[in-house]
């Protein structure tokens, strides 16, 4: 179970890019449980900055859409050189993650021994992923974990915790999706202790419309290929 | 006789250009130079490119232009995808950089 009080010490880090429809309700159902909420705004084109403007929030901007990597790269940037910054956790803007969820990694982040968490949609829940997502999610983490040396259930979980003594060693330069394997590919470089908990992400016609692309996957193995060659 | 003599010209100010430009990559001078040099060769002594076609087993003179002009199309792909990666690459930096200081700054 999670501390229902306040956060103070843990941020939460939001990518977003055109998230009009959902954004406010996902903000304020944050809100009462995580005082610094960091939402990077990456070059939206829409009303997605006015709503910004009126939620509080720490809000980084990028003038020109870079993708979600460069906008996680921005937010974990600003972040490490915050002095209350004890951790960090993702968290995907168009309501796809719960609250509980944040909330678990919240706390378990700050008092587990491991440097990072990621989130596995796999542990549980794994029948609310559509079938053929399943399958391709099944190939990219069977790849990536054979690139990386890791042993993940997921790899492409949006939902993940840093303790922000290893921010450091979290460079990432792939500004596409494939900043998730980079993710791995770095936790494995730098030996982090690391281990999964079960998230539960709900599926709706719009996150399915809003998340990764399958014909992304090429890009994002190719990625994968270039950053398991990088240092 | 004119084009021949526009096109001498062409190859000439084009070899003095692979000469005298500051190349940041040997290759491309080099490419530039042995171009250069294969065009004027043609031009001016259609037997010294067949000879050189035969040394290097192309056999034809023609054969050798065709698989210079291949090959500097593909160099040309593969410096052009290069060079837009790090433009983009630079761009991204840039504008992470000026996002972080934007929000530091209203932040204070």
């Amino acid at each position: 179970m999670y501390n229902i009080c306040m956060i103070n010490d843990v941020y939460l880090l939001i990518p977003v890019y055109n998230e009009e429809l959902k954004l406010k309700k996902v903000i304020n159902s944050l809100k009462p449980h995580f005082k610094n909420i960091v939402v990077v705004n990456d070059g939206s084109t829409d009303s997605t900055q006015d709503i910004i403007d009126n939620l509080e929030v720490i809000n980084i901007k990028h003038l020109l859409n870079l993708g979600q990597g460069a906008a996680i790269s921005t937010g974990i940037n600003f972040i490490k050189d915050e002095a209350e910054a004890k951790a960090l956790v993702t968290f995907d803007a168009d309501g796809q993650h719960s609250v509980d969820d944040a909330l678990n990694f919240a706390n378990e982040i700050i008092s587990c021994e491991e440097d990072v968490i990621f989130g596995s949609r796999f542990i549980k829940h794994k029948e609310n992923i559509p079938a053929f997502k399943r399958f391709i999610l099944k190939f990219v983490t069977i790849v990536t974990n054979r690139l990386t040396k890791m042993k993940l259930t997921d790899s492409h979980n949006g939902l993940k915790a840093f303790k922000s003594s290893c921010l450091e060693k979290i460079v990432i330069d792939i500004d596409g999706f494939a900043f998730e394997s980079q993710i791995i590919n770095l936790v494995s470089k730098s030996n982090l202790k690391y281990k999964e908990m079960p998230t539960n992400t709900i599926y709706t016609e719009y996150s399915m419309k809003k998340g990764q692309k399958l014909r992304n996957g090429l890009i994002i193995l190719e990625d994968l290929f270039k950053s398991t060659k990088s240092k | 006789m004119i084009l021949k003599s526009l096109f001498i010209i062409l190859f000439s100010l084009l070899l003095i250009y692979a000469v005298i430009r500051p190349f940041q990559s040997l290759i491309s001078r080099l490419f530039i130079l042995i171009g250069s040099i294969l065009g004027i060769l043609s031009l001016v002594g259609e037997t010294y490119a067949g000879i050189l076609a035969a040394f290097l087993g192309i056999g034809r003179a023609a054969d050798l232009y065709l698989y210079m002009g291949l090959l500097t199309i593909f160099l040309f792909i593969g410096y052009t995808i290069n060079r837009l990666d790090n433009i983009n690459n630079r761009i991204s930096k840039l504008t992470k950089k000026i996002a972080i200081e934007n929000a530091r700054r209203s932040k204070d």
